[in-house]
């Protein structure tokens, strides 16, 4: 099986990239890197970019890394395997990205998942706008309308491991990390969040009072996932996207040995503090 | 010098017994330990009893510290009697009703009526909270000053606490190698302002934070973390307007001859590193 480098970046679409950019850097602390007329790109650490938020219509993506251009064409064999269409990125598409090649494929919740070599690298350290403690790009979040075919489509074709089961939301890794992707069971389809690694609990509850003091509203939190062990608060940027700080979740090899667990189907399970959310997809069908 | 070991328990009046006790068992989750006419004990960690409501005025409260021996408690009588304390010495049913050996009763220059106390007792039974709060034990109190210049000299010279750090006037002040035992707070009468336990970590702050909202407990700060002691923590309202607070990681000095105290503000960022801010009264009505 291919082994994906890393989760690289995650692309929305919105409408006003100035709302988005006061969001993205001022609000949450992203630093603001490349922008024109119809992207603004932010870093959170040595990627060049990890949120691209796009007005140019070119859609909401997530992108995998693969490390060598023959990695490239088994993953299209792969997905073409399954019978699913694949498209190159062309020369202006990967420009736009950062990228020196890639392909395409959208999953069946409609998010375009965009594999890539040779993402840009940035020599200069991220340095965002205040000191929210931002150490990396963690995770991506999905609504699924229909979880099974979401759920085959991540670890079929692309071979994603599962890493638990929360009721039918599955957290799905790529490396070392819990999780990577997370899948979540929804009425919509679409991108549901991404979340920020911070340096530790500090950020995470002082991001928490932050957030507030900026009347960004928190969706969740803070609270600590018992799948992963994460510690998380999140907000929900103007242009729809769940943004989270998390830290302390689970890492190492360990993890794929011991396998995915099912976590029942209940609020509890996506927080073991009992901190209120009205994100319908944290609830579960239990109370 | 008196020398005191440790907090070891307080004594809260009150007119809502039953309702003090459902509190402090549902609540707080502490465990009743014994039970008096009057008087409910209840238990924390190994202690026999770290905490007693009894009815009673809600102003009648009283903070008690352990002393070594005998000795040193008459030692200290005389000296406190020296400087001027009117000091009573415990009968035998006073004792009785504190599991204590001996004690004497004073008020502090403020006015707090302090209590030391000799071989409180011990029990062989650990704590088993009626909820999971996760608590280790009672840890320490904020006693109310009407002087902190003057109560300080009180606590720091003829007693023998030491000053780990100050917010504004407010010092907290170490017995043992816990950061603070006792914290003293500017306010305009007497009183204790504030009764700290200890609970096993951050899960256990952030599960009581939703916890005790859920129960419509108004919490008055937090969750937060202070940047003196460097413990996260909760405080909330309980019985007669007391307030409580959980917190862990206490930081513990053990290099006592390098430590220097140091001087933080009386505003938010004195009192919480992660921004919460406090809606405490004598957390609010700072000097500097």
């Amino acid at each position: 099986m291919t082994e994906f480098r890393d989760l690289r970046y995650v692309r929305v679409e919105v409408e006003d990239l100035d709302a988005a950019t006061h969001f993205s850097a001022d609000v949450f602390g992203l630093q603001p890197a490349d922008r024109d007329g119809a992207r603004a790109m932010f870093r959170s650490d040595e990627r060049n970019y990890a949120l691209c938020c796009s007005s140019a219509g070119d859609g909401e993506a997530v992108a995998l890394t693969v490390g060598s251009l023959a990695a490239l064409e088994d993953v299209r064999a792969r997905l073409e395997g399954e019978g699913i269409a694949v498209s190159d990125l062309d020369k202006d598409q990967a420009v736009a990205r950062q990228v020196k090649a890639g392909i395409a494929a959208s999953a069946p919740n409609g998010v375009a998942v965009e594999i890539v070599w040779r993402p840009m690298t940035s020599g200069w350290r991220y340095h965002g706008p205040r000191d929210a403690g931002i150490c990396s790009f963690q995770s991506v979040s999905m609504a699924c309308a229909d979880i099974a075919a979401n759920e085959r489509f991540w670890t079929g074709a692309l071979g994603l491991r599962i890493a638990d089961w929360a009721g039918d939301a599955v957290f799905l890794a790529l490396d070392d990390a819990h999780h990577r992707i997370a899948l979540y069971p929804s009425s919509k389809d679409g991108l549901l969040g991404a979340t920020w690694a911070v340096e530790d609990k500090n950020f995470v509850m002082g991001g928490w009072y932050a957030l507030k003091a900026r009347q960004a509203p928190i969706v969740a939190g803070p609270g600590r996932q018992p799948t992963s062990g994460a510690m998380f608060v999140t907000t929900r940027a103007p242009f729809g996207l769940l943004m989270s700080y998390v830290c302390e979740m689970e890492e190492g090899p360990e993890l794929a040995e011991r396998g995915p667990r099912q976590f029942a189907d209940a609020a509890a399970s996506h927080c073991a503090w009992g901190s209120p959310t009205d994100q319908a997809e944290f609830l579960g069908e239990r109370t | 010098m008196i020398e005191l070991n440790d907090v070891v328990y307080c004594r809260l009046g009150t007119t809502d017994l039953a309702g003090a006790e459902w509190y402090a068992t549902n609540i707080l989750g502490l465990e009743v330990s014994d039970r008096r006419r009057g008087a409910v004990y209840f238990k924390s960690d190994s202690r026999a009893h770290t905490l007693c409501y009894f009815e009673g005025d809600p102003e009648d409260q009283a903070t008690a510290f352990e002393l070594g021996r005998k000795e040193d408690l008459h030692a200290a009588g005389a000296a406190l009697e020296a400087l001027g304390h009117r000091v009573h010495y415990g009968s035998r049913a006073e004792c009785e009703q504190r599991f204590v050996r001996e004690f004497i009763r004073f008020n502090d220059p403020t006015g707090n009526t302090i209590e030391f106390v000799v071989r409180p007792e011990a029990t062989g039974q650990r704590y088993h909270g009626t909820r999971d709060a996760g608590i280790t034990g009672f840890s320490h109190v904020g006693l109310c000053t009407t002087d902190a210049e003057r109560d300080e000299l009180f606590w720091t010279t003829v007693c023998n606490a030491r000053v780990s750090d100050r917010i504004g006037d407010a010092p907290l002040m170490r017995l043992g190698t816990i950061h603070h035992s006792i914290a003293l707070f500017p306010f305009h009468k007497a009183g204790i302002q504030h009764i700290n336990h200890q609970v096993g970590g951050t899960d256990d702050i952030q599960r009581s934070f939703n916890f005790v909202q859920d129960n419509q407990v108004n919490v008055t700060f937090g969750p937060g973390r202070h940047p003196t002691s460097s413990a996260e923590f909760l405080y909330f309202t309980g019985p007669e307007g007391m307030t409580f607070e959980y917190s862990t990681g206490v930081r513990e000095i053990h290099d006592e001859p390098l430590w220097r105290d140091r001087q933080f503000h009386f505003a938010p960022k004195g009192f919480c590193h992660w921004g919460a801010a406090p809606r405490i009264a004598a957390f609010e009505d700072g000097s500097i």
